[in-house]
């Protein structure tokens, strides 16, 4: 027997973490908050970013790519409403970071102060690739069952923030908030909680007070980092 | 299946890995696998399997450990086996830091020249 070992001791994702933390940092020199934005499908992530351009849109300069396996359905939506480009994936479950690239060279040079991703509705691949967001926010509707971040707990491990949306329907669904956000806190002590309807506008001045809190210390990081 | 997108750049490391030192054929690639690395190790073969039939390196498979999920908490200065994905110190509640199970590491490669079957 003649084997050989090359040991090596290097991530598989080495290179993608580098390439997404340089773009990272590009956005927050520029000044833009970069959030992205998963959930199963259905969950209300597009109704969540009607409502965030409605209530602040005047306040905070907001553009959006948009991903789905198919149709630009929620482009045409939210179009009218922000900057927006419509990233298809053919039939893949996630975005990567190429695609997100791709997608702002389709946006311009345009000053952005918050970029969203809204990402395909899947609560298992999408926490695999980082997309250079500095934000990322996973969103659990009162329709879907109050089960689900104990079954998915990777989505909600590398998540900041929890919206749990569709909440005027809370009377008519067997859903506990609490329950939820006790399950997901134990997976993530970090999170921070958002209890938001887009049909009524219950929390959604609260979610744009966290999105711009956010804003605002990534300018002052920035600017910090350049007087040190 | 995002597995087949990690086997894709597993299988980019490993060939520019293997090219450097002059080696094709059949290898043995070793990897550690968090449990909370997000990828599911039979799927990943697989992918991996596929992938690399078409390649100078056809034949090559993957041998994985599975990595346990443990924190450290600073504050009992203890390590802990995170269990039910909870990511408190059962001692004091205090939020615990990962030390591993999050890892999707490529340990080594291992030829086999020279190995008559």
């Amino acid at each position: 027997m003649n084997a050989n070992t090359i040991v090596v001791r290097r991530e598989v994702n080495e290179k993608q973490k580098i390439d997404a933390d340089e773009l990272r940092q590009t956005f927050a020199e520029r000044g833009t908050l970069v959030v992205n934005l998963v959930s199963s499908p259905g969950a209300g992530k597009t109704a969540l970013l009607e409502a965030t351009a409605k209530a602040m849109g005047d306040r905070l300069r907001m553009a959006v790519l948009v991903g789905d396996l198919e149709t630009d359905r929620d482009a045409q939506r939210l179009q009218p409403l922000m900057p927006t480009v419509q990233l298809t994936t053919g039939g893949a479950c996630h975005l990567e970071l190429p695609l997100v690239r791709r997608g702002l060279a389709a946006l311009g040079d345009q000053p952005v102060d918050i970029l969203f991703i809204e990402n395909v509705g899947n609560l298992v691949c999408p926490a695999s690739f980082d997309l250079a967001e500095h934000v990322r926010v996973v969103l659990v509707s009162t329709t879907e069952g109050d089960d689900k971040p104990g079954k998915y707990p990777k989505i909600i491990r590398t998540s900041h923030a929890m919206v749990v949306s569709k909440t005027d329907l809370l009377p008519h669904v067997p859903f506990s908030v609490d329950s939820v956000i006790a399950d997901a806190e134990r997976i993530q002590p970090e999170l921070t909680f958002h209890k938001v309807s887009a049909i009524d506008g219950t929390g959604v001045e609260e979610w744009c007070r966290f999105l711009t809190e956010k804003h605002r210390a990534l300018t002052v990081d920035v600017r910090e980092v350049e007087c040190s | 299946m995002h597995e087949t997108t990690i086997a894709g750049r597993l299988l980019e490391q490993v060939t520019s890995i293997c090219a450097a030192n002059s080696l094709d054929g059949a290898v043995i690639i070793h990897l550690e696998v968090g449990v909370m690395s997000g990828v599911e190790s039979r799927l990943l073969e697989i992918a991996f399997e596929r992938l690399v039939s078409d390649t100078n390196l056809s034949g090559s498979g993957l041998a994985i450990t599975k990595v346990p999920l443990t924190g450290a908490c600073d504050h009992c200065d203890t390590t802990v086996e995170i269990r039910d994905f909870n990511f408190r110190c059962p001692h004091c509640r205090e939020p615990l830091r990962v030390r591993t199970g999050e890892e999707l590491r490529l340990v080594s490669i291992t030829t086999t020249e020279g190995i008559t079957p």
